[in-house]
């Protein structure tokens, strides 16, 4: 009886980053970048204003691209699609480019130069909160 | 200890109000869930909530013009390496006007070895899990 296993590809080679600890950009952003992004006011989120969806034009699927069967959607990549509308992307801009986000949560690696991660990382206890998991 | 734990955890909850409720409200929202599991055909919520979104940012020098490829290694061109994702999908959103822009594509590797590049300007949503990709600036 056939392994499920030999029907699957081979895993993937990982190649990961060289960069092994968590490291800091060597170069600041230029300072336009964050300039440009204070503009917007601080507005709560909603769906209604800032959600623009549109659905993609077309999808490209598995099937299509020679993985027919594997992961867990038809669904390989889609078109690009509005999401946001352009308040939103305002919204989302001023809080990367913001004095707390880029003090914290800049990092580097060989991958990519400049990368902003863990943004949301207090968000965490919030949602714990919500969940009861907390008091 | 509990009620000390309880009072960082609310000092914790104050940060996070000063730093990306927006990003972290819109990415946890059910109307952006419902439109991005409509788009991959399969239900969908965010992965973890300590990384809500991540973000590459990619600055180009306005000198350079020339047409970028997304040849295999040719990695210090391109905003974020070649890689697989953790995650069964992601959903790749260009937050620059990348109209004009040198680049501003995600490219994927079919198992055949083509590439597949997709642009912006909006967002993608991509089951990367099971191919390699890169972004391009």
């Amino acid at each position: 009886m056939p392994y499920i296993a030999d029907s699957r590809p081979a895993p993937p080679t990982v190649i990961g980053p060289t960069t092994k600890r968590a490291t800091r950009p060597s170069h600041a952003l230029p300072q336009f970048l964050i300039d440009n992004a204070k503009a917007a006011e601080k507005e709560v989120f909603d769906a209604e204003k800032h959600l623009n969806f549109q659905p993609p034009k077309s999808v490209t699927t598995m099937k299509e691209i020679g993985l027919s069967g594997h992961g867990i959607s038809p669904v390989a990549v889609s078109e690009p699609f509005p999401l946001f509308s352009p308040e939103a992307i305002s919204q989302i801009r001023a809080e990367i480019f913001s004095e707390p986000v880029l003090r914290d949560c800049q990092y580097s690696s060989s991958f990519a130069k400049n990368m902003i991660r863990g943004m949301g990382r207090e968000y965490v206890f919030q949602r714990m909160v919500e969940k009861g998991k907390i008091d | 200890m509990q009620s000390t734990f309880s009072s960082c955890i609310r000092s914790q909850l104050t940060l996070y109000r000063r730093r990306a409720p927006f990003t972290c409200d819109a990415w946890s929202s059910s109307e952006l869930q419902s439109f991005v599991s409509q788009v991959a055909g399969i239900d969908l919520v965010q992965a973890f909530d300590y990384e809500i979104a991540n973000i590459n940012i990619s600055i180009n020098d306005p000198s350079s013009r020339e047409k970028v490829t997304a040849a295999e290694g040719d990695e210090e061109v391109s905003a974020f390496a070649w890689h697989y994702d953790s995650f069964p999908f992601v959903c790749v959103t260009m937050i620059s006007d990348c109209s004009d822009m040198v680049g501003g594509e995600t490219a994927i590797k079919t198992p055949c070895g083509d590439i597949k590049k997709v642009r912006g300007p909006a967002m993608v949503s991509l089951q990367s899990e099971a191919f390699s990709r890169q972004e391009i600036n």
